[in-house]
């Protein structure tokens, strides 16, 4: 199976993100910084998390996520805990 | 210089935000006296209380209180100390006696409070090299502990055996890992599935520790919780709960069969650096902790009024959690609404639990009810009748 790439990640996202409702319709990139652009709160990042995680079968450590601000950065986090 | 303090402003303007649209703070209620377990002056008028954690309703028991008066006499209002550094009081090593007794269990360690024995506890045995799973829908005290300790943390999805093991699979089998889970949940009030989170921490070679701080007293024949319950008490490895609920008083505890947890004293930063129980509190849960292994009915009475509370909010269409247990969150559909039912319930003489983003999704809000033991049928018709009057407040 080809390995999936981190655009490919970024796209399931940004796809995630879209049905998530923060009020602020922006386009979405690998730059966007989930937080101060798109207002992301907490519990919709925990949520985001798990679609990634069963998406891609990654299990993700809750201790990495405090350094997890861009969609790209995350991205990187799930590719790095996929197996 | 900016102000150190700036950091607080977007949580003022939600707090301020709230109490305008309530009229009042609902998260910092003046009351003025406690009349029984069940009732307080607030505001000048009489109210129910319907969010205390009280569930048995032994805050005032009076064998508690009497031994909490002996024991100021006698020892004093307080330790002034850690027991590594002002020694261990004799109520501290019968207590710990008694709650490894009770649990059958081989040692037993108090903490100063229920939060401080997770956070204690989880970041004292959170090494670098281990995995510390935690159910999502873990209370503040196991994330914090989490954050202190050195392991890794693996979030896996609210009371789903199947999530957790799908990443406990991931791990080596001779690494380290520990399942943390809770008896009940404290807003949703669902159980955890322990049967089956126990049979699939066994089948990846995890210890498992089960926090019953909203289960004690509350579940089981002899209220030691969902593990009495369900029948796994030999298969859990750390049974980790708190006096501030059902015990009516304050304080936390561990007890376990592993031998090492004595070590846990000179390895828990919770339990080294802050000062011991004060007799008083040691003495009132030590009379308590007896009443409530002694006395089935007050649990018989407990499910009683949960079945009164539930059963009345669930046929007046309030959306209830899918389990009934003690611990009722009801869901409003929006902020406005829950403002507008919480209102109307404390301008009729009734007290709940109002939680607010962000412990809950934003511009949500659970309204938490917890019936206790000690709620008269009067008391809980004036709970149902200001339910009924608060009906048109939901998607008016």
């Amino acid at each position: 199976m080809a390995q999936t790439t981190h655009a490919q990640i970024v796209d399931k996202i940004c796809e995630e993100l879209k049905s998530i409702d923060t009020g602020i319709k922006i386009d979405l990139s690998a730059d966007t910084n989930m937080t101060t652009d798109i207002k992301v709160d907490s519990l919709d990042v925990m949520e985001l998390v798990f679609a990634l995680e069963e998406a891609f079968d990654a299990s993700i450590p809750v201790n990495d996520l405090s350094d997890v601000f861009t969609i790209g950065e995350l991205a990187s986090l799930v590719q790095k805990n996929m197996d | 210089m900016a102000d150190l303090l700036d950091k607080f402003r977007s949580l003022k303007e939600i707090h301020t935000n709230i109490v305008e649209m309530v009229g009042r703070d609902p998260l910092g209620v003046p009351f003025e006296k406690m009349i029984s377990p069940t009732e307080a002056v607030i505001g000048g008028k009489n109210c129910v209380l319907l969010g205390s954690n009280n569930y048995l309703g032994l805050t005032f028991y009076q064998e508690g209180m009497d031994a909490a008066k002996a024991a100021i006499d006698k020892s004093g209002t307080g330790t002034t100390g850690s027991r590594m550094a002002n020694g261990s009081y004799s109520g501290h090593m019968a207590l710990e006696r008694k709650l490894a007794e009770f649990y059958g269990k081989k040692h037993a360690m108090l903490f100063t409070t229920g939060y401080q024995a997770n956070v204690g506890f989880i970041s004292a045995i959170s090494g670098k090299d281990d995995y510390i799973f935690i159910d999502a829908d873990s209370h503040a005290s196991i994330y914090d502990g989490c954050k202190l300790g050195d392991g890794t943390v693996i979030r896996f999805r609210h009371n789903n055996a199947d999530d957790l093991a799908r990443r406990l699979k991931k791990l080596p089998a001779d690494s380290n890992k520990i399942v943390i889970v809770e008896g009940i949940y404290s807003m949703s009030g669902d159980r955890a599935p322990l049967k089956e989170l126990v049979r699939v921490a066994k089948e990846y070679n995890a210890y498992i520790m089960v926090d019953e701080a909203h289960s004690l007293g509350v579940l089981g024949e002899n209220g030691r919780g969902l593990l009495e319950e369900v029948g796994v008490e030999d298969d859990v490895d750390f049974v980790l709960g708190t006096f501030s609920k059902s015990v009516g008083t304050i304080g936390g505890f561990c007890v376990s069969n592993h031998p090492e947890i004595e070590t846990m004293r000179f390895a828990s930063r919770a339990y080294m650096f802050t000062a011991s129980p004060p007799p008083s509190i040691v003495a009132s849960a030590s009379a308590t902790l007896d009443y409530i292994r002694d006395t089935p009915e007050l649990r018989k009475k407990l499910w009683a009024n949960t079945d009164v509370v539930y059963d009345s909010l669930k046929a007046m269409g309030y959306k209830v959690g899918v389990e009934k247990t003690p611990v009722i969150g009801i869901q409003m559909p929006s902020l406005e609404e829950g403002i507008r039912v919480w209102n109307v319930l404390f301008d009729n003489g009734v007290y709940v639990n109002m939680a607010l983003p962000p412990a809950i999704p934003m511009g949500k809000c659970l309204l938490r009810c917890s019936p206790s033991a000690a709620h008269t049928p009067e008391q809980l018709e004036q709970v149902v009748a200001a339910f009924t009057k608060a009906q048109p407040a939901v998607a008016a």
